[in-house]
């Protein structure tokens, strides 16, 4: 397996998503890198497996899992994760993302990423199914951590330090979402200052940045609108301390002109140039 | 391989609190377990409403025609019917609710439904050959068609097939002539 140590510097990129193919091709000299969805792309049509060639060609495509449930306290689908490895090995990108979640466990599929206990249990679990699914994918993992609104009783250490010893334990990279560690820290009030100091930074390989609504008395991360102020302090804050090498844009829905879109890649950029002192990859 | 048994009935039990409105009725049992009743329902409302979101996306000439209707009905089917299976489960959501629902909805509706989830069946990974039967006409009007409600009117086989599973589907439109 590829180090952790080898991935390249990308850049910025943004999340893909068919509706807006045409605007990325526009773009393309603006856009680093794509990260792609890659349950999109699993039992693809041979219209959508075209889709993903194209993209292949012209992009550095990241592929992000979303149902893996790497959390569950049972072992992965084989024949997803077979199917994951034949769309990995097809892209052969530097590493690949899934989330500190479980979306399904004894046959009921629960639809959307939902938070593990902050427990020991919880850590042994993730790390025990990360081997598996490194078994059959070479390519360097990252994880990412999510939002989440439910609370729970039998946490035994903070957020932070469950994400440090699974990232410790497993030997994964870490994808930071930045929106989602401010909006969980407005919602279970905590310092995201405090949080960026625990997280074992050197493992940072990407962050995703992006906007949400307040609803429900909470804020939720939707990937609808523009990326708050508060994300970029933390964008900031966490490019100083470490090399980052990719950042993406979440922005599925509610598009403004895509100028804007492009000056927020750009924006982050900045961050990224300004602040990395290592830059031998490029 | 052993997993930790204590978390395996943790989520489980989770699982079945965010996928199933009858349990979270019962409150005091989420108190019980430390939960905060506001939480999980706050998390499952979500769930429904992205559910909803995908099948809508997936459906859209029906959700066009009779947006309203489709919407109340989808939030009790949700009540109903958990999200099955892993691969393209929004998909197989969206076929499945379209079976639920066709009956209580009017004859064009149930025309848009009919002919969506035929599409959406011949998107899947099973399956090779699907039939279908339009009671008029509906898409594949020509420019240089003269709109003439006879031939709007007439119905028409619908075929999709591959000849592999890796081939592109073929749907073919045989007007019928009465």
């Amino acid at each position: 397996m590829k180090s952790l140590a080898s991935i390249p510097q990308l850049g910025t990129g943004i999340s893909y998503r068919p509706h807006f193919s045409s605007k990325v091709f526009q773009h393309k000299a603006e856009i680093d890198f794509l990260e792609i969805v890659a349950d999109h792309y699993l039992d693809a049509s041979p219209e959508k497996w075209h889709e993903l060639q194209v993209l292949n060609d012209h992009f550095v495509l990241i592929p992000h899992a979303i149902n893996t449930s790497l959390g569950s306290a049972e072992a992965p689908d084989e024949s997803y994760v077979d199917k994951l490895a034949s769309l990995i090995e097809f892209i052969q990108p530097p590493y690949w993302s899934e989330h500190i979640s479980f979306s399904k466990i004894n046959n009921i599929e629960i639809g959307h990423l939902s938070p593990l206990p902050h427990t020991d249990a919880s850590i042994e679990t993730i790390c025990k199914n990360i081997a598996l699914v490194q078994k059959k994918i070479k390519t360097p993992l990252i994880l990412e951590n999510i939002s989440y609104l439910v609370q729970q009783p039998m946490h035994q250490m903070k957020e932070e330090e469950f994400i440090r010893k699974i990232i410790q334990e497993s030997g994964c990279g870490l994808l930071l979402d930045l929106t989602n560690l401010v909006y969980n820290a407005a919602n279970h009030q905590y310092k995201e200052e405090d949080f960026l100091t625990t997280l074992p930074l050197d493992s940072v390989i990407q962050f995703h940045f992006t906007g949400g609504i307040f609803k429900w008395g909470r804020w939720i991360d939707n990937h609808a609108a523009p990326t708050p102020p508060e994300v970029w302090n933390l964008m900031q804050a966490l490019t100083e301390r470490c090399n980052v090498r990719g950042a993406v844009l979440e922005r599925d829905d509610n598009h403004p002109d895509w100028n804007i879109l492009l000056e927020d890649l750009r924006k982050a950029s900045t961050f990224m140039k300004k602040n990395n002192t290592i830059n031998s990859y490029r | 391989m052993s997993y930790n048994q204590e978390l395996h009935q943790w989520q489980i039990q989770l699982a079945a609190w965010y996928t199933n409105a009858a349990l979270r009725e019962d409150e005091l049992e989420l108190h019980k377990h430390g939960m905060s009743a506001e939480e999980v329902n706050i998390f499952a409302e979500g769930l429904k409403r992205k559910r909803l979101h995908q099948v809508e996306s997936l459906l859209p000439f029906s959700f066009a025609k009779h947006s309203e209707y489709l919407r109340e009905k989808f939030l009790q089917y949700s009540q109903q019917e958990r999200l099955q299976g892993l691969h393209l489960k929004h998909t197989r959501d969206a076929i499945a609710f379209a079976s639920w629902v066709e009956e209580w909805v009017p004859a064009d509706t149930q025309t848009l439904l009919r002919w969506e989830r035929f599409l959406l069946r011949c998107s899947l990974p099973e399956g090779n050959f699907y039939f279908h039967q339009n009671p008029y006409r509906l898409f594949k009007q020509k420019a240089s068609d003269s709109v003439d409600a006879k031939i709007l009117r007439r119905k028409e086989w619908v075929i999709g097939f591959r000849v592999m599973k890796k081939k592109a589907w073929k749907i073919f439109h045989i007007p019928l002539p009465f």
